[in-house]
């Protein structure tokens, strides 16, 4: 058998259900790699008993004749995700040590179907971020080249896959922070359609775009992550009300009319004229088409859709995001929970000193920004166009998907930048998310799939987006891909 | 900062330009495609009392209340 951490979910669940293998095992070969691996910087909390007593208890389950993809499987959440029995920071030093009462949705969910918890995941200070250096708990460090960064908000998530520390893991997207780092370090992301996987527990940040999803080695891997996470919550009143799915067998079923050599016949594939601007850089635009060359090769036609807002997506996102943030993030006032400022001279001066300590550069720009945008008078130029505008994104994307049934193109507009680069100009940054932010304002699902190298070696994703509850298309169409392609299985050098 | 936050409303200008009159706005993204409303509940107790957990994580707290700096001289 192949050294442990080179399996994914799937292998790891065959392993598991033939006895090669114990959870524990598993487990403690997984957290021992993660300890080596440090330097990446992805971990911001790990407890060793509660990792083995999840996978003891998994092994018991197992052993009484249960079954199931992830019994017994370890995989670490984005700290983003609250968590009974490991600290849950979101990145910021506000919740430096923050013990939650309740787990989330998405963290009971995959501890029902037997998940081993093995730590939680560095991420963007609240989740606000495309490279990983707002995490108020240092960098992450792209396993490609340790010069680079990961992506982000997801970016431990990202790295942590990439570098096979662990089969997969989750993430959450409000922009692009599953499908840019998993572009990034070359693993796959899926962010599912608005709604699909509960809120419930994930530290808010924009409510009207966060969605969960998980990031993985394969497409297959996603789908079974994903039947476990996602599912109607009560407790999150956008939740979508729809019946479980298994996103898994779904996926595999052959399109009509495919054929063994032609698996995505018949499948229209439309490219946004705009997502491929002057600006894209050469490898990015040489990689995705190579790859969009073996789609048609598998069947696919190819044709020309506009999306004619992509680019005013990027005010309308950074309005919209850091309002919704401002609103949500005002909870944090040092009296409830949180970081509580050691001296303060009356209670305005205590939520001001506590504000001012607990939150990084970027997320104040944004609490910033989105009270300037909702305060009277400047409420319709900005909030209320935003808005609007978010409409006729949402209507573009149906224009196209009268003509076609996926839309591809890239994440984003360059391979992985290095460490500290762009850090001074955070403008910089908000333009590279121009590819993932129109799917998210649209609440589309989306997806990255390793497509390809560029410069220096770094991976290149491809990103597909489909119509709403689309997820299984996003899936099959990725797992065609990866049966005729290599480019998910490859390994950064010395991992 | 002041710099940062003018080149940010300087791409946000390239917002308004665009004639936006009778579109609705799209506050939640399902609602694209779909009715969307607030979903109601039974009234029912469905939480238990969970206090000392719930401010376990509280900076202060005396006899289940927190404390904040005197408010009222």
């Amino acid at each position: 058998m192949k050294p442990l951490h080179e399996l994914g979910v799937r292998e790891l669940a065959n392993a598991l259900a033939a006895r090669q293998t114990s959870s524990v095992e598993v487990t403690e070969h997984l957290l021992a790699r993660l300890q080596a691996q440090a330097s990446l910087g992805v971990l911001l909390a790990s407890d060793k008993e509660v990792s083995l007593a999840h996978a003891r208890a998994a092994d018991a389950r197992r052993a009484r004749g249960e079954t199931g993809p992830l019994l017994g499987v370890p995989l670490a959440h984005k700290d983003i995700f609250v968590t009974r029995e490991m600290p849950s920071t979101a990145g910021s030093r506000m919740l430096e040590g923050y013990a939650s009462p309740f787990d989330a949705t998405v963290v009971a969910n995959l501890a029902k179907a037997g998940a081993v918890m093995l730590g939680k995941l560095n991420c963007d200070e609240f989740a606000m971020g495309s490279s990983n250096q707002n995490s108020a708990y240092g960098p992450v460090r792209n396993p490609w080249d340790p010069t680079r960064v990961p992506g982000g908000s997801s970016g431990g998530s990202a790295a942590a896959v990439a570098a096979r520390l662990m089969p997969a893991a989750t993430g959450s997207d409000t922009g692009g922070s599953i499908r840019q780092p998993a572009s990034f370090t070359g693993v796959n992301g899926i962010k599912p359609t608005y709604g699909v996987c509960s809120r419930y527990g994930m530290v808010a940040f924009a409510s009207s775009l966060d969605q969960a999803g998980p990031l993985a080695r394969s497409a297959q891997d996603c789908a079974l992550l994903l039947s476990a996470m996602s599912g109607f919550d009560e407790r999150d009143s956008t939740s979508a009300q729809r019946a479980p799915q298994d996103f898994h067998a779904a996926m595999l079923a052959a399109r009509d009319g495919a054929s063994a050599a032609q698996p995505l016949r018949g499948l229209r594939v439309g490219l946004p004229r705009e997502f491929f601007p002057a600006a894209l850089a050469a490898d990015v635009a040489g990689a995705v088409r190579a790859a969009l060359h073996d789609f048609e090769r598998l069947g696919a036609t190819l044709l020309d859709v506009s999306l004619p807002r992509t680019e005013l997506s990027i005010p309308v996102y950074y309005i919209i995001a850091p309002a919704e943030a401002s609103s949500n993030l005002s909870r944090y006032d040092g009296v409830r929970y949180g970081h509580r400022a050691a001296k303060h001279e009356d209670l305005q001066d205590m939520y001001r000193k506590s504000r001012s300590e607990g939150f990084g550069a970027e997320v104040k720009r944004r609490i910033m920004i989105g009270t300037y945008v909702l305060s009277h008078g400047y409420y319709d130029a900005y909030y209320l166009q935003a808005q609007k505008l978010r409409r006729m994104i949402a209507d573009d994307f149906q224009a196209c998907f009268q003509v076609c049934d996926v839309i591809a193109g890239p994440v984003a507009p360059t391979v992985a930048w290095k460490l500290g680069a762009q850090g001074e100009d955070p403008v910089a940054d908000y333009l590279a998310d121009i590819f993932t932010l129109p799917a998210s304002l649209a609440g589309l699902p989306g997806m990255s799939i390793p497509a390809g190298a560029g410069e220096g070696g770094m991976p290149v994703g491809l990103q597909l987006v489909a119509n709403y509850f689309q997820e299984v298309r996003l899936l099959h169409v990725a797992h065609a891909f990866q049966q005729a392609t290599d480019w998910h299985a490859r390994v950064p050098p010395g991992y | 900062m002041l710099t940062q936050l003018n080149a940010f409303f300087s791409i946000v200008e390239r917002m308004s330009a665009v004639d936006t009159s009778g579109v609705e706005p799209l506050y939640t993204p399902l609602s694209a495609i779909q009715e969307t409303s607030l979903r109601l509940r039974e009234d029912a107790v469905s939480e238990v009392d969970n206090r000392e957990a719930n401010q376990r994580g509280a900076p202060a707290v005396i006899d289940g209340l927190y404390l904040v700096p005197k408010v009222i001289e």
